[in-house]
């Protein structure tokens, strides 16, 4: 369907080839009467530069936000009362898909079944021949199917939410906690893979079995964070690690009702 | 851009023929009118080369150069619905449908969303641009565009009659 989507599109925007010659013609006419770019860079410090970013970013805010005031306005005022978000989470996600993965440099399929928490407003793919998952009052756990032998750390992921907290708040508190178990913690760090938000990072020491925890905080959309743990061991990394990974690429956090 | 700055002719012309095809289909499927969408473009070329001496080459060029075409067509848009008249405008503003239709195709159903989930979904699938780019180019945050795309494609859905696609991304 997505190939159909794109193949209408690209039919119901085809355009004489004339039009590209005419609008170069066009250009060129007006590039003769302001023969050079205005190239500022060369002209202004980074002072002067930053300056002027920060006004105009200001300017733009400014316009942005009263744009946005406005279109929603416009909108509110064009549904009918109470139809603007009455849209219900439904099946709209298919609920399994062939994802490729790649473990320890080889690629592989996995078979991904979709888990959609309407309670708690996220959708994700997790890999059914591997992993278990168990709902949870507070959290969801994806876990190991096949329980692991006796005397290696735990590998899970673990899907919870803090209401109340913003995720870079939320981040430096889960990083001073984590320092009271794990020899070694990163410094919170904004990424945008696998999910958009901040990540903490800890190890307990460089064997085999050593304790690893990646923990990601994303915006809930409602003033709140998702905490997304995952947790494995160094030998694991790569296998388990770069799973959960691919995984938390599939998390989504759904609009707000 | 760098060229392009220095007043380079021949390499404006490259970057017009690299990016002047998607440019205007882009313009056109978001204004939805010819000569609207030439003068979108026309301007957006413009402004790239009146600009690009302000263009910080660290950043990547797509969501830059598609940042100034929607504002293009926003603007022309925005021009021109001062100047047709209100029984026309209200005739050309898309109704979102809460009932499947059976005759409506993917596209109409895509044309008859909102711009705010409209132009993400175009993005997305005339360019299959990433989620990231589309979100610098729109000016959102990653999450917000996901929730964009997803609840875009739930109207269409609905729209459509129940049926599901554009999962497999």
């Amino acid at each position: 369907m997505e190939r159909k989507l794109k193949e209408r599109m690209l039919e119901e925007s085809r355009y004489d080839a004339s039009i590209k010659e005419d609008i170069w013609a066009k250009l060129e006419t007006e590039l003769n009467q302001t023969p050079q770019p205005a190239d500022l860079s060369p002209r202004l410090d980074m002072t002067l530069q930053k300056k002027r970013r920060a006004k105009l970013m200001k300017r733009v805010k400014w316009t942005t936000g009263l744009a946005a005031a406005v279109i929603a306005t416009g909108v509110f005022l064009s549904l009918p009362a109470g139809t603007a978000f009455m849209n219900e989470i439904q099946g709209w996600f298919a609920p399994e898909k062939q994802v490729e993965v790649e473990v320890e440099g080889q690629k592989e399929e996995t078979q991904q079944e979709l888990h959609q928490d309407v309670e708690s407003n996220y959708v994700l793919y997790y890999d059914v021949d591997r992993y278990r998952l168990v709902e949870g009052e507070r959290a969801d756990v994806i876990t190991t199917k096949e329980p692991l032998p006796e005397g290696y750390p735990e590998v899970s992921l673990t899907i919870e939410q803090a209401l109340d907290v913003a995720p870079a708040a939320l981040a430096a508190q889960i990083a001073e906690q984590l320092k009271a178990t794990y020899a070694e913690v990163s410094e919170p760090e904004r990424v945008e893979e696998p999910v958009d938000g901040y990540v903490v990072h800890a190890i307990d020491g460089q064997e085999w079995d050593s304790e690893v925890t990646r923990v990601y905080l994303v915006d809930n959309g409602k003033s709140g964070s998702f905490v997304l743990q995952a947790r494995y061991f160094l030998e694991a990394s790569e296998g388990h690690g770069a799973r959960f990974e691919q995984m938390l690429r599939e998390f989504q956090v759904l609009p707000a009702e | 851009m760098k060229r392009i700055s220095q007043g380079d002719r021949a390499a404006f012309r490259e970057l017009y023929d690299t990016y002047f095809d998607y440019a205007m289909r882009t313009a056109w499927l978001v204004v939805q009118h010819n000569e609207w969408a030439k003068d979108a473009v026309q301007e957006t070329f413009l402004r790239v080369y009146r600009n690009s001496g302000q263009y910080d080459t660290q950043k990547p060029f797509k969501p830059w150069f598609y940042c100034i075409l929607l504002r293009e067509c926003y603007r022309v848009m925005e021009r021109e619905r001062k100047v047709v008249p209100l029984g026309e405008q209200l005739e050309r503003i898309p109704v979102e449908p809460q009932l499947p239709d059976q005759q409506v195709d993917i596209y109409e159903a895509l044309q008859g969303l909102d711009d705010l989930y409209r132009i993400p979904l175009i993005l997305k699938y005339l360019h299959d641009y990433s989620e990231k780019e589309i979100a610098e180019a729109v000016g959102v945050n990653q999450n917000t565009l996901k929730s964009r795309l997803y609840k875009g494609r739930e109207k269409m859905r609905q729209r459509l009659g129940g049926e599901s696609y554009g999962t497999q991304a």
